[in-house]
């Protein structure tokens, strides 16, 4: 397996995700970027933290090959 | 927008200068390997990319790398946790520490509220003032005392104004006469014989004189008028203080200072607090000149005022005005109570630091 594919494919899919654009590899499942907003975070001592917001990677994986 | 398998091997192909074909190939090889290696309960990592295994429900898995993760967050670059209320010690302060965050967000808008009741707050403070300020040598007396003065005020207001001049031109002789007299001679005795009610007059003059005129106008006259009702209670400490009251004036205004600049307080000048405490913030805004604009305004009305920059990510630096220090929240709380009602409605209990 060329290792220019893989390189390739990772830069693709980074490139791809940061554009906010979805990426579907077949055979694998899709990639996306999911935003979450800053929240507010009870932690159990009664500590409340403002979480900045965040951008996640979230994968789909293909269904019918599993 | 979307990536699908199509476009996908254009990107590739762009990027390789390989066929379509060889790239089609190899992608199904690398998914087979990702597969393959997942099916055997091992992981595969594409570096620079993240991890592909099978969870514990058979289900493919991604972990994103931490590369991966860095990029796609570059804009949220160095945002950490903000702390909005601490760790449970002083119960009671969650529900108003939640409070800032909105108001923060809000406070820009509102400002043009903020100044309005500001500016009417400041005027009210003068008012007051003008009452309050010829009592200097009376400040120690309790607030009780205020109330009354300012219905005294409220009632000099509906007087006649040629009165009221007459009854400054008069004080303002009379101040003149004792002064001289005084220098002189130092015999008080007969001046009072000669002029009767001034003697009252004089003794709030001075402090009048260096000060506030109109005040000055008022004061005298409804000592005159009104002097054994109304005045009763300042009355006996005007009549203590007549000789050497130009050197009582000063020396009376150190002494409130004095006993107000305790370490924690309502009023008085802000002091260093060891370690944490609370203020009952009024304003939060960004421009940082007019925050201390504000804060002189409050210390004029005689409030500990304090200032202090929030870093927020979204509104950038916000400037809490703050008055009194306060060792809990419940102390704030009990401060709030006593603060006009302009203030009390809106303010949010903030800790400093």
């Amino acid at each position: 397996m060329d290792n220019k594919v893989i390189k390739a494919l990772r830069d693709i899919v980074r490139e791809e995700l940061i554009k906010r654009n979805s990426v579907e590899v077949e055979g694998l499942g899709r990639f996306e970027m999911t935003h979450r907003k800053q929240h507010q975070k009870k932690m159990e001592d009664g500590q409340v933290l403002m979480m900045p917001p965040r951008n996640l990677v979230t994968f789909s994986p293909e269904k019918k090959a599993v | 927008m979307k990536v699908d398998k199509e476009k996908l091997i254009d990107l590739l192909e762009g990027k390789t200068g390989m066929d379509r074909e060889t790239i089609g190939e190899q992608l199904d090889e690398l998914t087979g390997r990702v597969r393959q290696s997942a099916e055997k309960g091992k992981a595969l990592e594409i570096k620079g990319l993240g991890l592909f295994y099978y969870s514990g429900n058979g289900e493919l898995t991604f972990d994103p790398s931490e590369e991966l993760q860095t990029e796609i967050n570059y804009k949220y670059a160095g945002m950490e946790p903000v702390e909005i209320s601490r760790a449970r010690e002083k119960s009671g302060g969650s529900i108003k520490e939640q409070a800032p965050q909105t108001d923060d967000d809000s406070s820009d808008p509102d400002w043009p509220d903020g100044i309005s009741t500001e500016e009417s707050a400041v005027s009210a403070g003068r008012n007051a003032k003008t009452a309050d300020g010829l009592l200097k040598h009376e400040a120690p007396v309790p607030p009780v005392s205020a109330s009354g003065t300012s219905k005294k005020a409220a009632e000099k207001k509906k007087k006649n104004p040629v009165e009221m001049v007459v009854a400054t031109v008069v004080a303002i002789l009379a101040v003149a006469v004792v002064v001289i007299v005084v220098l002189d001679t130092g015999v008080l005795d007969p001046v009072f014989g000669d002029s009767g009610t001034p003697e009252i007059a004089q003794a709030e003059s001075p402090a009048v004189s260096g000060g506030l005129d109109s005040g000055g106008a008022a004061e005298p006259e409804s000592v005159q008028d009104g002097g054994d009702t109304a005045s009763e209670s300042t009355g006996p400490e005007e009549a203590v203080e007549p000789e050497d009251t130009e050197q009582l004036a000063p020396s009376g205004i150190e002494e409130v200072e004095l006993t107000e600049t305790p370490e924690y307080g309502l009023h008085g000048t802000a002091r260093s607090v060891d370690g944490r405490h609370y203020s009952i913030i009024l304003h939060s805004i960004r421009n940082g000149d007019r925050a201390e604009l504000i804060r002189d305004q409050l210390e004029n009305e005689n409030y500990r005022a304090v200032i202090t920059a929030v870093e927020n990510e979204e509104m950038g630096t916000m400037w809490r005005i703050g008055i009194g220090q306060f060792e809990s929240v419940p102390d704030a709380r009990e401060a709030v109570s006593e603060l006009p009602r302009n203030y009390r409605e809106n303010h949010f209990i903030g800790l400093i630091q």
